[in-house]
């Protein structure tokens, strides 16, 4: 049996609020396997976010433990001693809003950690710029700034940045609810990608239900809180449960 | 080695630029500081006088007139050569003896006196200031950082805090005072070996008066900088593996100081104008050289005018300096402009 590669343990996330406490997360059970693309769907403010946010320890959690590749990285009842940016270049993050470092080029933007977090040499840093920047399509923007791109373009950038560090598993956090709908289908084209050329393992918080029907191998609903269900991808199709159904029909009407 | 060469091929060549005005810079602080070395450390004679900035020789009649003119375009171009002369401000502090130098009633029309005097008190006065303004830029940096780091530094936090409270409740005549008047017999009491005639020059008590106050402020511009660098900026950074250090320098920091550009601009205009209270630990700088000179000559309005539009230039330069930096360093494609 191989080890998940990320899992989480009866997590819970609080945040403190003028009104008193805020449940963010809660009885909160996950494992994801290596090569799995597990899609998190669910209503604004059930927590999916935060559960991206509290499995690469950007948040720290509330409760619980957090094991990465087997080891035990996050622990609410004693402190774990380990260095925690040597896990985390091993999980990009996509954001909803690209976050790229807006000062630095697109080169200096993948060229960044590449140098100062994996420290490697100037020829290796250049190969792996050109092949991200072939990946998502864009070798030809090299030395425009952030501020020039578009967000489809933007975001392919950001997943570049993402690659180039080779991690084990990468998380998307809504990365096309920030875009225009005809510039979603070029940041999808290149996820796709990701998961049948190079077979990453993905996380993908999506409101795409599509997307995730055609891609995903299983699905995470989430609501107030909780994970509500965990299933394969033909539960978007046949939702076995109420809540879910409602959830479905309501975003894809909207549609 | 082709992919290497291919790619630094594409590369802007703009940072050239920089170089130049750099060298260029460099070039014109050695000039400046050969000259005030020579001649006010060493005595040196130029073009046959026996000093540039004390005597002028006596001649009549018109050719005196384009004489006098002469010799202002020439002391003018090195007033400004010498305003590049970091080294000579650093002799100045650490020098008991300095720049200030009283004989200036010597001979010679007395508008060349005055104007000559005025210069070289201005010179004084963008030492002082320049100096403040760099060496409060380092503490203020140190403050803001301490103070926007997460989770608690030692007391540092508190330090910081009550730092910058104290420096900017407080005026900053009674800060000068302070340090002038104050903090030498209280060392001096200390009996310390070696410290017991301990006093500040005049140029040393304004620079360290003048630095301590701006620090606090620089240090609130500097936080605000900061803090406008939105999370998700910091987040990114973290997510890819950065230590909380290197996204400070590399992502927040280069990005922040484009910022603060135009609140800095404001900072170092308010020191070069307030530079003039150090007049009242008696420093030689251009408020207390005008005053001096129109107590001699009775000429208030004129003098005081003549000083005001010192002022008014190292002022108003300062800030198309710094127009020109938020320019060439602006981000493309982010932010509105106008210009």
């Amino acid at each position: 049996m191989t080890n998940a590669l990320i899992e989480v343990k009866n997590l819970k996330k609080t945040f403190r609020t003028r009104g008193g406490e805020l449940v963010a997360l809660q009885n909160i059970n996950l494992r994801i396997m290596p090569g799995e693309v597990v899609a998190v769907i669910g209503s604004s403010g059930s927590g999916k976010s935060t559960l991206l946010r509290c499995m690469n320890l950007l948040i720290t959690p509330t409760e619980g433990q957090v094991y990465f590749d087997g080891e035990l990285i996050f622990n609410s009842e004693a402190p774990v001693d380990i260095d925690i940016d040597s896990v985390r270049k091993n999980i990009g993050m996509v954001f909803q809003a690209f976050n790229l470092f807006m000062h630095l080029t697109v080169k200096n933007n993948i060229h960044l950690a590449l140098k100062q977090v994996l420290n490697l040499p100037d020829e290796e840093i250049q190969d792996r710029i050109k092949d991200v920047l072939e990946t998502v399509n864009l070798s030809d923007k090299l030395n425009s700034y952030p501020g020039e791109l578009s967000g489809g373009q933007q975001q392919r950038v950001a997943i570049a940045r993402v690659l180039a560090m080779r991690p084990k598993l990468i998380f998307f956090d809504e990365p096309t609810s920030a875009l225009d709908p005809e510039l979603t289908g070029e940041v999808l084209e290149v996820m796709k990608r990701l998961v049948t050329e190079y077979q990453y393992t993905l996380v993908v918080v999506s409101h795409e239900i599509p997307f995730a029907r055609e891609v995903a191998n299983r699905v995470v609903f989430m609501d107030e809180a909780e994970i509500l269900y965990e299933g394969g991808p033909d539960t978007l199709v046949n939702p076995p449960n109420e809540r879910l159904k409602k959830f479905l029909s309501k975003i894809l009407s909207t549609r | 080695m082709e992919s290497t060469s291919k790619y630094s091929a594409i590369r802007p060549s703009k940072s050239n630029f920089g170089w130049w005005i750099l060298s260029f810079l460099l070039f014109l602080c050695g000039i400046g500081f050969i000259y005030e070395f020579s001649v006010n450390k060493l005595g040196w004679t130029f073009f046959g006088f026996e000093n540039f900035g004390l005597q002028l020789p006596l001649f009549s009649g018109e050719r005196a007139y384009y004489f006098d003119i002469v010799m202002i375009v020439i002391n003018f171009v090195f007033w400004v050569l010498s305003v590049f002369n970091p080294v000579l401000a650093i002799i100045d502090i650490i020098s008991p003896f300095s720049l200030q130098f009283s004989p200036i009633f010597i001979s010679g029309d007395k508008w060349v006196i005055i104007i000559r005097a005025l210069a070289d008190a201005a010179i004084i006065t963008l030492q002082i200031s320049l100096s403040s303004i760099a060496i409060g830029f380092f503490i203020a940096m140190f403050l803001a950082i301490v103070l926007v780091r997460p989770g608690r530094v030692w007391g540092l936090k508190i330090f910081s805090q009550a730092y910058i409270d104290f420096f900017r409740s407080t005026p900053l005549l009674v800060q000068l005072f302070i340090i002038f008047f104050g903090i030498p017999p209280m060392i001096q009491g200390l009996a310390i070996p070696g410290f017991e005639r301990f006093t500040f020059t005049y140029i040393q008590a304004a620079i360290i008066g003048l630095s301590l106050n701006t620090a606090a402020y620089q240090a609130e511009i500097i936080r605000g900088g900061i803090l406008a660098i939105p999370t998700g900026q910091t987040e990114a950074a973290r997510a890819l593996g950065l230590t909380t250090t290197q996204t400070m320098r590399f992502v927040i920091l280069p990005q922040a100081l484009r910022i603060i550009i135009p609140p800095f601009t404001n900072e170092g205009i308010n020191i070069i104008l307030n530079s003039s209270l150090a007049s009242s630990i008696s420093t030689w700088e251009l408020t207390r050289a005008a005053r001096n000179m129109s107590a001699f000559y009775y000429l208030a309005f004129e003098i005081f005018l003549a000083a005001a539009m010192f002022y008014f230039v190292m002022a108003y330069s300062l800030a198309r300096l710094t127009k020109k930096f938020e320019i060439r360093y602006r981000i493309p494609g982010l932010g509105i402009h106008h210009d």
